[in-house]
């Protein structure tokens, strides 16, 4: 069994042992997945993040009956997506339609105020659900320095202000004070920085996997095995299983580097996917091996994993997790961060073609995609616009899709003959 | 001139029909800003987002823009863009954009990318982004309080280290009592926003010289959606009944939170109190306020931009307590930038035939 299968196996255990933990009357926490999941983790409170289980039901193949019931509910069809999904889910409200046999009502929800719909979403969740909702503020960066990464991970301080990080310590307190008050834990301030040393340590052994996908003489891992090794482990950062598991990956990818293992025996091409997964059509990234030799070499969650997550403590691991929550999203789609990321990546891992998701409807994720594809084109990497949502296929076309990136590709290849 | 025609002089031509004299003008890109402290320091304070009813036609276009304009960027963002690229804007010192306002906060960071990348010239207003949080805990008060200072400091620097913030009150409570006179309709909405490129004193001049008028008995209407900087859904509501609640950004404004407030802190803890705003914390204030604000209405009327991802959230919320409180819901669906005739005609329609 490979690491990828072996994440995805233990995610679905894990679900079915929160609905068991649940059942037997253990509460959980729905929340977003730019929040501090660590307070949830450690504390040792159940926690489902809303993203991922939007992918698993796009994944299942249940997004267009959904996103269909949403606009016979009253909700106009140009509403974000991605983070909705699972309560439009939740408001047709037959868990038997739903992955798994659905989610239960949670017990507390938790979203930041990174873009506008998730207090207006999370707000829905709270009415339905009756649970309280913390919404974490999300002011921005005013003058933000391009190279993030780098300043990010020790000099955090400066880089995104001493005002932003004590309101967002002063919000996580009030959100630890509900946790504390719904299991009855309390915090325990030097065992947090114990646990975030775990997180840090899994947050480098995927940097370290991440240079060895880059440096590799050709791609060892596709992508779309690469997102469950990076994603589950995400999703229960700083656990054992989770360090233990990113260990195994990287050791898988060791393996298969110095075995000589290419996914793409005949690559020629090397590609990045920018933005989320194609969550209903993950079977795409791997379109177009074995016709031009292109294969994607990145997507954003294993370098990110390191990038957006290691975050020196200085002492405090609270405000160094603040650190680490307050811009999260941000620099994955905002001018000038995404654009500067978007090149030292494609640098990093001698990127041929990038295909750029751009989703319409969720101007979170769509806005900045031109900034990037100039930045990117200006360093020498084709890129390709994939108009499209994650999670709602209704408008996916994929014979057309292949088609086009395909003759992009033909050119490419011309170009460089 | 008359005062009626001054007033839709002022409100077509916007920022190209400024007439600031000497003072320094602060431009304002989104609502929730404190517009009164940025006056207290001597500045002429007018809106930015909303670009000349001229620029519909005969607006620039910048290639520039357009290399990075997502097509589906707010209509208010990339109209800035354009016309901030053409120069529309050089005469100002300073643009002040609220991050509460998704389109504001696109356009400081596009606008600001620009200029790093050098897109654009680099000789314009200085840009400040407002970054107060709508919360009215004491973490985000504390934090509120440094953008305060934040903002005096750009203020000290680019207009003026004095502040007469009660002159400045004195002058916003003279427009207020002043608009009290200015009645509903597309009349009303031309002449209250007028003042947005105004002196408050020259739009309360204005308008106290308005004759009284008394709005005829008939329904009440409100507003409800995203920003719409143009009389277009006053004028569909006008055979009907009289919009009494304009809840989108441009139906109230400045007149509204901190108007009694006296000093600067006391005009930014009402404006992070002010419920009616989409970023309000927790969000339930806003969905409440929404229904109190509809309260005294006998019909809403809903429409939103096709950029909305947050107000269509609370469409089928008003729907439902509307209906179960007898009022009319009337839902108008993507309002266009600037709607045509058709847009127009279907829409008066689709009012008609709930009201019928």
């Amino acid at each position: 069994m490979t690491a990828a299968a072996a994440a995805t196996d233990y995610q679905k255990g894990w679900l079915k042992g929160l609905r068991q933990q649940i059942l037997d009357g253990a509460s959980f926490a729905f929340v977003n997945a730019d929040t501090p999941h660590e307070l949830f983790h450690f504390m040792d409170m159940p926690m489902v993040t809303n993203q991922w289980w939007s992918a698993v039901i796009s994944a299942k193949q249940q997004a267009p009956y959904y996103f269909d019931r949403m606009e016979e509910m009253g909700f106009h069809a140009h509403l974000p997506r991605y983070s909705s999904l699972p309560l439009v889910a939740a408001l047709e409200g037959d868990p038997d339609r739903q992955p798994w046999g659905g989610l239960p009502a949670p017990a507390l929800l938790c979203a930041r105020q990174s873009s506008d719909e998730h207090g207006r979403i999370f707000q829905l969740w709270s009415e339905l659900s009756g649970a309280p909702l913390h919404l974490l503020s999300a002011p921005a960066v005013p003058d933000p320095d391009p190279d993030w990464w780098l300043k990010a991970r020790d000099g955090w301080e400066a880089f995104y202000g001493a005002d932003r990080l004590d309101l967002l310590v002063a919000e996580m307190r009030d959100l630890i004070a509900e946790i504390e008050s719904q299991t009855g834990r309390g915090f325990d301030e030097d065992g947090f920085a114990g646990y975030m040393a775990r997180i840090d340590a899994q947050e480098r052994i995927f940097d370290e996997v991440a240079t060895l996908i880059a440096e590799a003489p050709k791609v060892p891992m596709r992508i779309s095995e690469q997102m469950p090794n990076v994603m589950i482990p995400q999703w229960h950062r700083g656990s054992d299983w989770a360090l233990d598991h990113a260990a195994r990956f990287r050791d898988e990818v060791a393996e298969r580097i110095a075995e000589g293992h290419a996914e793409c025996p005949d690559e020629r091409i090397r590609m990045m996917w920018i933005g989320a997964g194609l969550w209903f059509d993950t079977s795409f990234y791997r379109a177009f091996e074995d016709s031009h030799g292109a294969v994607f070499a990145w997507s954003m969650y294993l370098p990110f994993a390191a990038d957006g997550y290691i975050r020196t403590d200085h002492g405090d691991p609270l405000r160094a997790l603040a650190a680490r929550v307050c811009s999260m999203n941000e620099q994955l789609h905002q001018p000038p961060w995404v654009n500067a990321w978007m090149v030292e990546q494609a640098r990093k891992f001698r990127i041929d073609v990038a295909l750029m998701l751009i989703p319409e409807h969720d101007r979170f994720s769509g806005y900045g995609s031109l900034f990037a594809k100039r930045a990117l084109e200006a360093a020498g990497v084709r890129v390709i616009e994939v108009w499209s949502d994650m999670v709602d296929p209704r408008q996916w076309d994929r014979e057309a899709m292949v088609a086009r990136v395909a003759a992009e590709l033909d050119d490419y290849a011309r170009e460089v003959a | 001139m008359t005062p009626v025609t001054e007033l839709e002089r002022a409100f077509a031509e916007r920022l190209d029909g400024l007439d600031a004299g000497d003072a320094p003008v602060v431009g304002l890109f989104g609502a929730g800003l404190p517009a009164t402290l940025v006056r207290s320091a001597g500045a002429m304070v007018v809106d930015v987002k909303a670009p000349p009813l001229a620029d519909a036609t005969d607006g620039p276009r910048v290639t520039a823009v357009d290399s990075v304009a997502e097509p589906f960027l707010d209509d208010f963002t990339a109209r800035f863009l354009h016309r901030l690229a053409a120069g529309a804007f050089d005469a100002l010192s300073l643009i002040v954009f609220a991050r509460g306002d998704v389109a504001a906060l696109a356009a400081y960071q596009y606008a600001t990318e620009m200029r790093r990348l050098g897109m654009i010239e680099a000789t314009g207003p200085r840009f400040h982004l407002w970054n107060m949080v709508h919360s009215d805990s004491a973490a985000a008060a504390a934090y509120n309080r440094t953008e305060l200072a934040r903002l005096d400091a750009v203020l000290d620097a680019l207009v003026s280290t004095d502040r007469d913030f009660a002159a400045a009150q004195a002058s916003e409570a003279r427009r207020a009592a002043a608009l009290a006179r200015v009645p509903a309709g597309p009349d009303g909405f031309v002449w209250r926003n007028a003042g947005r490129w105004m002196t408050p004193e020259a739009h309360a001049d204005l308008l106290s010289q308005l004759p009284e008028t008394a709005p005829p008995a008939s329904l009440r209407i409100a507003l409800v959606g995203t920003a719409c900087d143009i009389p277009v859904l006053h004028r569909i509501c006008t055979c009907h009944g009289n919009v009494v609640a304009d809840l989108q950004p441009y139906g109230h404004g400045w007149e509204r939170a901190g108007k009694d407030a006296p000093d600067a802190a006391a005009l930014l803890a009402a404006i992070a109190a002010d419920p009616l705003h989409v970023r309000a914390n927790p969000p339930a204030r806003y969905s409440r306020a929404l229904r109190e604000a509809v309260a005294g209405c006998d019909v809403i009327v809903a429409s939103v931009d096709r950029n909305d991802d947050s107000f269509g959230w609370d469409i089928p919320m008003l729907a439902a307590h509307a209906a179960k409180t007898g009022r009319v819901f009337v839902n108008l669906g993507f309002r266009p930038f600037r709607p045509g005739a058709d847009w127009i005609a279907a829409a008066e329609t689709t009012l008609a035939e709930a009201l019928a």
